[in-house]
């Protein structure tokens, strides 16, 4: 079918790669590939596909091509297959690409090792986290209804922080709760959170605010809540002859499940008559200071039965002269006049219990009893609200509120008026729980 | 132009790659014209196809697993063009243009008119075909696969690159006629 070829490829199209093949791609589509090879095609193409298709495909294709590649191809095939490259013959490459590419290559290697690492990190913090918030939500719901205090930075949080609650750590205040420890929330509080407290626990071994972690492998007992305390009550002596008051304030567990204590809780100066409120400074009783009579601070805070309570006493100091005119209760006594570094510390106990305001579900009741109801303390003389302290006083005495705040936060517990006080520092001692099967003591020893 | 025939390119890709230093390089030389002609079969904008052929180059060597594998980067470039090529079709938009890109200058002087129409004649038939059509014929005809290995590039059947190959050649045929009468 040599005729049959020639007429196929009449224009010159694939003149030489397919002599052996010809007759059955005439048998098979040439009648028609003919017709419009040779028609259509024919009359433009074949001059210049002759010209320079020959001389450059053809070369090629006879090469290496004919035997195994065009061998199989039909003759409209081979036409398609030459108007492909015949097509794009023109379309050279822009010249940056490859060191566009070059430089593409590296960011895109750097991309994917990002996209990876990227991967990976979500993966860990996913696996931090999922615990970290299986944590808190544990900590929060078994602390009680509401749980108020789990957003509180200051107070309640139960840091875990260590696995048997051994460690030593006096004063550093974790930041959250540390994932692993859910078990065993040893009651790391940060309701004093000061460095300088650490260093004074050291020091004389006392009078460290911060509580310790937990000595006990005990059972989980949950934070008291702000709704757990309540029957808030507080009691103030009569001033000695040196102005001195002593007092507490004491907190009860009105819930019907124990309870660990967060911490301390705070003592703050709520208001003050009659003189200024920067006068009255409230700090942390510790060893040497002029509140000899008050029990050192608490190495651990207490665990609550129900009806259990704790309380916190406290000593007003009057500063030897008040500088006002307004003359204090007491002037006389010259005791040992309070170091500044004891002035730093009272700023934290109010910004301590300030921490979280947000709704807490206590009964604001506990604060109805909040001047100094002489009810309750038998061992000390009576001291109404109104009346003027065993000093003689002149018709304006100064004086000042303090209040309690337990752990949890606000709303303050009890509050107490110090009559005749015009400058001087209250000073906050260890607690100490009553009235109950506390297991967890205050390790108080007695004041040196 | 003895660069079109991909004969050429595949002895080039089949001796060399892999063993030079500068693969990319290698392999731009090697492939990237053939593989530029492959995307402007597919595509209609050459800036595009600048774009899908530079895009298969940086995603096959950024992964260099395929890259230590020389006979198959040509497959992986190839196959990365198609689906490029597809996927860009299908949105029109590549959002990877680096850079602000010259036309290829595709007229030189010398081409004729007659060259020119047959060109267009074809691409524009090309362009009628339905889109598996285009590519089996392309792949086919133009990169001088067997039916298996299109099938093997662009995930379909024997049958369908049989199938579409021959349905296409009937599509372009008649789409020539009709786009030359």
């Amino acid at each position: 079918m040599g005729d049959g070829a020639g007429t196929a490829h009449g224009g010159g199209l694939t003149p030489d790669p397919t002599p052996d093949r010809a007759p059955d791609v005439a048998s098979d589509l040439l009648p028609d590939l003919t017709v419009d090879l040779t028609a259509d095609l024919t009359p433009d193409l074949t001059a210049d596909l002759t010209a320079d298709l020959t001389a450059d495909l053809t070369a090629d294709l006879t090469a290496d091509l004919t035997a195994d590649l065009t061998a199989d191809l039909t003759a409209d095939e081979l036409a398609v297959r030459v108007l492909m490259h015949r097509a794009v013959a023109g379309i050279q490459p822009v010249p940056g690409g490859l060191p566009r590419i070059r430089t593409a290559v590296p960011r895109r290697r750097a991309a994917r090792r990002g996209a990876l690492t990227g991967a990976l990190a979500l993966v860990a913090a996913v696996a931090v986290a999922l615990p970290a918030l299986h944590t808190a939500d544990h900590l929060g719901l078994s602390g009680g209804p509401g749980s108020p205090h789990s957003d509180g930075p200051a107070t309640g949080v139960p840091a875990g922080t260590t696995a048997d609650g051994s460690g030593p750590f006096g004063a550093s205040p974790r930041p959250g709760p540390v994932p692993g420890t859910a078990g065993q929330p040893s009651g790391t509080t940060s309701s004093s959170p000061s460095p300088g407290a650490s260093s004074t626990r050291a020091d004389g071994g006392t009078a460290a605010p911060a509580a310790a972690t937990s000595s006990g492998d005990g059972p989980v007992v949950p934070l008291c809540t702000r709704g757990d305390l309540g029957q808030g009550s507080a009691q103030a002596g009569p001033a000695d002859a040196a102005g001195r008051i002593y007092g507490w304030f004491a907190v009860t567990n009105v819930s019907g499940h124990a309870c660990r204590l967060g911490g301390p809780g705070a003592v703050s100066v709520t208001g003050v008559s009659g003189t200024d409120r920067s006068r009255i400074r409230v700090t942390d009783h510790t060893a040497g200071d002029p509140a000899t009579g008050l029990p050192l601070a608490d190495t651990d805070p207490p665990l609550l039965a129900p009806q259990a309570g704790y309380r916190v006493p406290f000593a007003w100091i009057p500063d030897p002269v008040c500088p006002t005119t307004g003359q204090g209760g007491a002037t006389a006594a010259p005791t040992g006049a309070t170091g500044p570094g004891q002035v730093s510390l009272t700023t934290q106990a109010p910004a301590a219990s300030g921490a979280p305001a947000s709704g807490a579900s206590a009964a604001p009741s506990s604060n109805a009893q909040a001047s100094a109801s002489p009810s309750t303390g038998p061992t000390t003389a009576p001291t109404p609200t109104g009346s003027p302290t065993p000093n003689p006083t002149v018709s304006n005495p100064p004086s000042a509120t303090i209040a309690h705040t337990p752990a949890p936060g606000s709303p303050s517990a009890a509050a107490v008026l110090l009559p005749g006080a015009c400058a001087g520092t209250v000073y906050r001692g260890g607690l100490q729980t009553v009235d109950g099967p506390a297991s967890q003591p205050s390790g108080t020893p007695s004041p040196g | 132009m003895t660069a079109v025939a991909p004969g050429a390119a595949d002895s080039g890709a089949g001796t060399d790659a892999g063993t030079s230093e500068d693969l990319l390089t290698e392999t731009y030389q090697a492939h990237y014209r053939s593989l530029l002609r492959l995307a402007a079969l597919l595509l209609d904008d050459l800036s595009t196809c600048e774009d899908v052929v530079q895009e298969a180059f940086i995603r096959v060597h950024a992964a260099r697993r395929r890259v230590r594998e020389p006979e198959k980067t040509l497959a992986y470039l190839r196959q990365t063009v198609v689906n490029l090529s597809r996927s860009t079709l299908r949105r029109r938009i590549l959002g990877l243009r680096l850079l602000p890109k010259p036309m290829p200058d595709m007229a030189s002087a010398e081409e004729g008119a007659y060259d020119a129409l047959e060109r267009d004649q074809l691409k524009t038939a090309l362009r009628g075909l339905q889109r598996r059509q285009r590519e089996v014929l392309v792949l086919r005809y133009f990169v001088d696969m067997t039916e298996a290995q299109v099938a093997e590039t662009l995930g379909i059947s024997l049958g369908s690159v049989k199938a579409y190959g021959s349905r296409g050649l009937a599509a372009l045929r008649t789409q020539m006629e009709a786009g030359h009468g």
